[in-house]
């Protein structure tokens, strides 16, 4: 059965082909043209753990009446390797196109896909389809850690729950964290290992965030990545941390928008100061909530070059009586 | 002449004007606002992505939607990218953005800071995020176009897999995606002519919904799926657009059959200037809030601390002199070439250790872990050089393998890697090592 698939590339040289009255192809010597046959444009592989590696073989043949070139064989992404047996086939000889899979990055069913290049003028481009549905050996539990916000000088402490669904008798072997705000350790329960996640009371204010990384026995999953991500805040907290333009023209207006969210009950914003005198401020509307929206808008008369000023946040919080919001900006 | 067939080839393309409606589709950019320049074909990038639309007629025509997934992780760089590309989105007049997961990951404040002030409307029909970040979500949007006389009204709708996320955000509710939908498409199929669903999930459950919902007549899905895959169901056209921003999806659904059309950004596209500049002022800001100084950084591996070239070519000075002479030793310069040496993503490769302690800090306080230098492949070198002065064993360090290459030699960035040709054109002179 001689199966396509609906050619989802239908690129523009085709339609350039068309609309230039097919010289593309029309031109061409149509009495040998190879013909390229695929038994299946798809494969499932099932349940797969991931790090294991898995392989099929694609079976091709060349029922046209040219020689079949196999120029390319591309392979959507690094999990997967895909090489043909033969890049050359005579008309009516058959060979297979062999495809590795292998998920270090996925979990759950993925779609991949391998675009095999022939000479083939019908379906130059062909694409192939594999289905796999990636079980982990060792997880965690949460995958993704969200602390949200954590008051400065509070300890907050969680739990990641690391368990093996295979018979390993799983060892966690080493635990490192990106960012100097965690404090991690590990211990035993039965046959869960707990990694306590807790936050140093010294922390500075601000977003933090990066990967958790477990190091352990299974050979299919020696590390497991645990993103992480929070806020250390006090009673005040400016998003973003700094205000950069990038570059803008010059005589025109650019603004960037300040989030201000007030933690503490009974803060008040006192005074907003901005420096140099072309940054202009504007207060929008409240728009509900624990927000306050503030524009900081660089006017048009601020000259060319390199402009650095700050935002200055004023209030009776004890904590942050000043906030200094650096601003950056490129004149051209 | 390369650039006159460019042209030429330009020209040709807006040729076939289909005066209908046209609505463009991407998606799972995942933080690819640009290609690296690592690759001879680079593909992708909003820059290119703007004069394909461009080609494609003026807007009211034109509606270009977004499945999700703009930025893939969370970092300063991402929230500033996100930023960027939501403000690129809105320059190609792109009229929605669905919620996809990693759009989540990256804060439900951060999205309230960057749609605040966007004309964009962020849809989602099953993801509720409280109402104290003051952030609109349409369960759907409707947009009406004038076809020949008549109006055409379509209808968007747009779900997140529960699958998907995986974190416990208390201020974020998901609904099945098949609870959600029902009354909306029963509320929505008889008041527009066309119905169409941004599925923000794994392949097959985007098949499944098409399944359960026949009134859709497109369903636009993804989740890691790398390739654009088209399948019919039924009435039902599924389809993916392929991540990291490499293609784009057209859907012309009154006049061609089908309807379908998918293009991949490759070079016979040129850059559109407004986009360059927007790249530009990214750089800009990267350079600006010095990310370069804020990566976070993990412990080497082993106990030892990054040395840099000079150190190791004291005593193995065959291979350094040889080294020098790669394209390793001159890989930050090329980043400074193309102007990009601020950027921690791009830097990342380009020098020695970046995301760890000891390593690559800033060209300043770093010259010598500038490039891809000897610890880059052999892994942080302190206690081997104290250890060769004592006149020990170098027990088991420096083992480099094929694999080591590939953590930068990966598909997105040298997609021809192949080791052992590879290898020969930088392997090192056979030395004699005096310890
Ligand atoms: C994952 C690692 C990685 C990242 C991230 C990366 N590069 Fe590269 N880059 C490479 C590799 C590997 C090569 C060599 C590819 C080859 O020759 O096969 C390369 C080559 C290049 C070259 C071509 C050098 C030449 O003259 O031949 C340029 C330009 C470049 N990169 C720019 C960038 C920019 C800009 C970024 C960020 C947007 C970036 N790279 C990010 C790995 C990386
Ligand atoms: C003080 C001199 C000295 C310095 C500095 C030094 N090495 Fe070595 N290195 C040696 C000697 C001597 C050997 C051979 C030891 C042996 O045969 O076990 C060696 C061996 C090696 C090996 C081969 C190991 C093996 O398994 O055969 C590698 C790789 C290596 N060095 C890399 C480096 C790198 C990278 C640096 C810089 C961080 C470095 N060396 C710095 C003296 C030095
Ligand atoms: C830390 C990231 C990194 C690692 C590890 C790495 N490379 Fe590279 N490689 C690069 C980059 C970046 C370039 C592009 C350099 C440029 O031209 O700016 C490159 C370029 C090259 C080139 C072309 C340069 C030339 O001089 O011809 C070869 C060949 C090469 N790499 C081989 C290898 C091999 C073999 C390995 C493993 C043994 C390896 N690389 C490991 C990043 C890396
Ligand atoms: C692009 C990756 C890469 C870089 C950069 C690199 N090496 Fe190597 N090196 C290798 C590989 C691959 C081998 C051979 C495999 C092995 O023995 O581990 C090797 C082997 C060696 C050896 C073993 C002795 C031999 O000749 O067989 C020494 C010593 C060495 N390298 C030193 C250095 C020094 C010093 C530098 C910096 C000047 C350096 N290497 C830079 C990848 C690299």
């Amino acid at each position: 059965m001689r199966k396509r698939t609906p050619v989802p590339t239908r690129l523009i040289p085709l339609l350039l082909g068309l609309a230039m009255g097919g010289v593309l192809f029309g031109g061409e010597n149509t009495s040998k043209l190879p013909r390229l046959v695929f038994d299946e444009t798809q494969h499932n592989f099932g349940e797969v753990y991931r790090g294991e590696k898995v392989s099929h073989k694609f079976i091709l043949k060349n029922e046209g009446e040219g020689t079949l070139e196999v120029q390319g064989v591309r392979p959507s992404c690094g999990c997967t390797a895909a090489a043909p047996s033969k890049n050359n086939l005579a008309p009516g000889e058959q060979g297979d196109i062999e495809v590795t899979f292998q998920s270090d990055v996925f979990v759950g069913k993925v779609t991949k896909t391998i675009v095999v290049d022939t000479n083939d003028p019908e379906t130059p481009h062909y694409t192939l389809t594999i289905e796999a549905d990636v079980k982990e050996e060792v997880t965690a539990n949460p995958r993704r850690l969200f602390l949200e916000q954590v008051r400065q000088g509070q300890s907050l402490k969680t739990e990641i729950e690391i368990k093996a669904v295979t018979d390993l008798d799983l060892e966690v072997t080493k635990i490192n964290s990106s960012s100097p705000v965690l404090e991690l350790e590990k211990r035993q329960r039965g046959n869960t290992h707990i990694i306590e996640v807790s936050i140093k009371k010294d922390a500075p204010l601000g977003r933090f965030g990066g990967d958790i990384l477990v190091f352990t026995n299974s050979k299919r999953q020696p590390v497991l990545t645990i993103p992480f991500f929070g806020e250390i805040i006090s009673d005040i907290s400016i998003f973003p941390p700094t205000i950069s333009y990038g570059t803008i023209s010059k005589g025109s207006e650019a603004m960037r928008q300040v989030l201000i969210t007030i933690y503490q009950e009974g803060v008040k914003l006192t005074r907003l100061e901005a420096m140099p005198e072309f940054l202009n401020l504007r207060e929008a509307t409240e728009t509900g909530g624990r927000f306050h929206r503030l524009e900081v808008i660089i006017t048009k008369d601020a000259p060319a070059g390199r402009l650095e000023g700050s935002l200055k946040i004023y209030s009776t919080s004890k904590a942050q009586p000043i906030i200094n919001v650096p601003v950056y900006a490129v004149v051209k | 002449m390369r650039l006159l067939a460019l042209i030429f080839l330009s020209l040709y393309i807006s040729l076939p004007s289909y005066a209908e409606v046209t609505i463009i589709f991407s998606g799972e950019e995942s933080g690819y606002l640009e290609p690296c320049g690592c690759t001879k074909e680079p593909l992708g990038g909003i820059a290119k992505r703007h004069s394909l639309l461009s080609l494609q007629g003026g807007p009211n025509k034109l509606l270009p939607i977004s499945l999700g997934d703009l930025v893939g992780h969370v970092t300063r760089q991402n929230e500033i990218k996100m930023e960027t590309m939501v403000e690129s989105l809105r320059q190609m007049d792109y009229i929605l953005h669905n919620i996809g997961e990693k759009d989540i990951h990256i804060g439900p404040e951060v999205l309230s800071y960057i749609f605040y002030s966007s004309p964009l409307e962020l849809l989602s029909s099953n993801v509720l995020i409280s109402s104290s970040y003051g952030l609109k979500v349409s369960p759907f949007v409707i947009k009406e176009i004038e076809e020949g006389g008549t109006k055409v009204k379509i209808g968007f709708l747009g779900i997140l897999s529960p699958h998907l996320l995986e974190d416990n955000h208390k201020d974020i509710e998901i609904i099945p995606p098949s609870e959600a939908l029902r009354p909306l498409v029963n509320q929505l199929k008889d008041r527009v002519d066309l119905l169409i669903l941004l599925s923000h999930a794994p392949f097959e459950e985007s098949l499944n919904l098409s399944s359960i919902f026949p009134e859709f007549q497109l369903i636009v899905s993804g989740h890691d799926v790398d390739h654009p895959i088209v399948r019919r169901s039924g009435n039902t056209t599924v389809v993916t657009c392929g991540t990291k921003g490499k293609h784009i999806g057209l859907y012309q659904p009154l006049h061609k059959p089908g309807g379908l059309e998918i293009f991949t950004l490759d070079d016979r596209y040129h850059e559109s200037q407004e986009m360059l500049s927007l790249l530009q002022s990214y750089q800009q800001r990267l350079r600006d809030e010095d990310l370069l100084s804020k990566v976070e950084r993990q412990a080497p591996p082993g106990d030892a601390a990054y040395a840099g070239n000079i150190i190791c070519g004291t005593c193995h000075q065959a291979a350094f002199l040889h080294w020098k002479t790669t394209g390793h030793a001159t890989a930050y310069e090329t980043l400074v070439r193309v102007e990009h040496q601020y950027d921690p993503e791009c830097i990342s490769c380009h020098v020695t250790g970046l995301y760890y302690t000891t390593g690559f800090e800033s060209i300043e306080n770093t010259p010598l872990l500038k490039g891809v230098g000897c610890e880059a492949c052999h892994g942080p070198g302190s206690l081997h050089k104290e250890q060769a002065i004592k006149g020990l064993k170098a027990e088991g360090y420096g083992k480099s393998t094929a694999g080591t290459c590939q953590t930068c030699h990966d598909l997105e960035h040298g997609p021809d890697f192949h080791f052992e040709g590879f290898w020969q054109k930088i392997i090192h002179p056979k030395e004699e090592v005096k310890g």
